[in-house]
């Protein structure tokens, strides 16, 4: 087993084709970072405000927002220091905002009854909510800037390379005609399939940890390395977020979701490769299948509920990951109401042991 | 030590493509002989479970091949008519990773596949590229790559096709030297591939077993069935419509045929020793 997962690996990382996706993957990433790159550092606007949010600083801070005059035409660096100022003034908006949504699911906790499954959502949801600290503002730009480029960047470059790299898995031994050698060799129906998944995993994890250097390499040559100590609900969209996560422990989930969305997909992709005898095929089938799921997800379609419902346990939710933290959202288990990132985690691993038991059975039936 | 296979049947759509095989084999190379078409790589395929038949089974000292699969895996070689390579791999690190596949311990597969390198004469060759080889360089690392866990049922299916003379003369004879203690099932349409070296022959017509035994009792059976006659070019045609015709050589002013007929196809024909070619003709 250990030999032939050597020999995977092997296959997989030697493939020209993955090379040239990793380099052309990265070389276009870069060439998209350093477009968004400030012309210069903008932390200073923001150093007098870090710590504690106090009301004297909020005042001060409210006078000096108060000078930038609509009429005039702002500088960059005047429109950035606005921009601080404002983003300070918007995560006390966001501290009352919570206290208002505590407020009102407090209100609403007495209302309902108390064995029911609606009470024991909003407690959850309550409980959430209280654990979130406002009390310290930080400077994150480079810190969001890292996690960010995990979500969009994470997934296309995955993607493209679990699809360049995977899609040949099987379907290389039908081109190549090592088929005939190996579904007749003792090995060759079932510790093969026991290979190729570990090697697929393997792979999607050293480009997970190339995508994770590549990122923080980048955005720490680019600003610094500063930020992680932010609550998420001061990034963008995660304003309604009940996780009480700052920057730096969002990422690592982060990256744990890309990776399991990853191997859940690049799992995927070993089903297609084993049910086409045709690499192109298998590419097209899953490219389709990933784009597809991309599509429906980021698009604005009223599509059904079954399909919404399958679309919340999707390689592509867990590998773009934010959506799953965004908002309070519990599946009912039995009366229980259960976290939704955790609910993705039982899903995706179902469904990736559906995949794999397919998988097997396919290589034990194949003919050649 | 006995391979069994009962009833072997294998239809594809509504083709029939083999029907109703029944063959025993102990130790020793048996030449399967059929037209192209005839069933021969699919009977092949299904003996190393790459296939499965439509009906009947196949047992290997009472292992049922398709319900104990590992174990009668652990105990074959395959040659496939066209072997699948990585062109990218060396001859070397192709046969490990096929000796992985094979279950073969890798503290044991490194000295085997060197003694196996040698054994096909590749030995120098080991470190370069399988891209970079002849036809019968590939050959010989696929005959390699089939010995590597040193099956006791070997199938070669066609692996003489495309080689030069001297290459087929080599492998003819590598064949002939390892097959003594294991069952070898070499199939072909080339009857001087297993002439001298078959046990037993078997041909195989339209998916059916048409004939099988030893090549001198075969040759035995069409002793006064084989004639020689010299004829006008312009009659050639005519006789190859109504005759089974082996050679024909031209003898300046006549051409000679050999032909394989119950009877006498002519006053003046001329018996002559058959050969297992002309046994092969007479039952195609």
């Amino acid at each position: 087993m250990k030999d032939l997962l050597r020999f995977e690996v092997h296959k997989i990382f030697s493939q020209k084709s993955v090379l040239l996706g990793v380099i052309a993957s990265f070389m276009i990433a870069f060439y998209f970072l350093f477009q968004m790159v400030l012309p210069q550092d903008i932390s200073h606007l923001y150093e007098p405000w870090e710590g504690p949010i106090t009301q004297d600083k909020l005042q001060t801070i409210e006078s000096e927002y108060s000078q930038f005059s609509e009429e005039n035409e702002l500088s960059w660096i005047e429109f950035k220091q606005k921009s601080a100022l404002s983003d300070i003034m918007l995560f006390d908006e966001f501290r009352d905002n919570n206290n208002d949504r505590i407020n009102h699911l407090k209100d609403k906790l007495e209302l309902t009854d108390s064995g029911s499954y609606n009470f024991r959502n909003i407690n959850v949801h309550l409980e959430l909510l209280e654990k979130i600290s406002y009390q310290n503002y930080y400077y994150k730009l480079p810190a969001e800037q890292i996690l960010n480029f995990v979500g969009i960047g994470g997934f296309v470059i995955l993607g493209a390379l679990i699809l360049i790299g995977i899609s040949p898995i099987y379907s290389e031994e039908a081109t190549s005609g090592v088929y005939q050698q190996m579904l007749c060799a003792k090995h060759g129906r079932k510790t093969i399939v026991h290979s190729k998944l570990l090697a697929s995993m393997l792979y999607v994890l050293v480009i997970t940890v190339a995508i994770v250097i590549f990122d923080f390499l980048f955005w720490t040559i680019a600003y610094s390395n500063v930020g992680w100590n932010a609550i998420i609900q001061t990034i963008n969209n995660f304003e309604s977020s009940p996780y009480s996560f700052d920057i730096g422990t969002y990422f690592i989930i982060k990256v744990f979701y890309l990776f399991i969305g990853g191997c859940s997909f690049a799992i995927f992709v070993n089903l297609i490769s084993a049910l086409t005898n045709n690499t192109i095929i298998s590419f097209i089938i899953s490219s389709f299948i990933l784009g597809l799921q991309g599509q429906m997800i980021t698009g604005m379609y009223d599509l059904p509920l079954v399909i919404r419902t399958l679309l919340d346990f999707s390689h592509v939710k867990g590998m773009m990951v934010d959506e799953l933290f965004q908002n309070f959202k519990t599946y009912n288990f039995f009366g229980y109401p259960v976290l939704y990132p955790i609910v993705y985690l039982i899903g995706i691993s179902l469904i990736t042991a559906i995949l794999i038991y397919i998988n097997y059975k396919v290589i034990q039936k194949k003919q050649f | 030590m006995n391979l069994i296979l009962e009833n072997i049947s294998k239809k594809y759509d509504n083709k029939q493509t083999l029907q109703n095989i029944n063959l025993q084999f102990s130790n020793g190379v048996y030449g399967i002989l059929g037209a192209n078409g005839s069933g021969k790589t699919t009977l092949m395929k299904i003996i190393t479970t790459i296939l499965r038949p439509t009906t009947g089974k196949i047992f290997y000292n009472e292992i049922d091949a398709f319900k104990q699969n590992d174990i009668f895996r652990n105990i074959l070689g395959y040659l496939p008519q066209k072997v699948g390579f990585y062109d990218n791999f060396s001859a070397e690190k192709f046969l490990l990773y096929m000796a992985a596949l094979k279950g073969v311990p890798s503290d044991i597969a490194s000295n085997q596949v060197l003694e196996i390198l040698e054994l096909v004469g590749l030995e120098e060759y080991k470190k370069s590229k399988i891209k970079t080889f002849s036809g019968g360089m590939k050959q010989r690392v696929g005959i390699a790559q089939a010995l590597l866990n040193d099956p006791k049922i070997l199938i070669v299916d066609e692996p003489t096709a495309g080689l030069d003379p001297k290459e087929r003369i080599r492998f003819r004879n590598l064949i002939s030297r390892i097959a003594s203690n294991r069952i070898v099932l070499l199939s072909t349409h080339i009857v001087s591939d297993i002439e001298y070296i078959a046990k037993e022959i078997i041909i195989i017509k339209k998916g059916e077993v048409i004939y099988k035994g030893q090549s001198e009792k075969m040759i035995k059976e069409i002793a006064n069935k084989v004639w020689k006659i010299y004829v006008n070019v312009d009659e050639v045609e005519e006789i190859q419509e109504n005759y089974k015709v082996g050679n024909i050589i031209d003898r300046g002013d006549k051409i000679e045929l050999r032909i394989i007929s119950d009877q006498k196809p002519k006053d003046s024909a001329i018996q002559t020793t058959p050969t297992l070619e002309d046994v092969y003709l007479y039952n195609i």
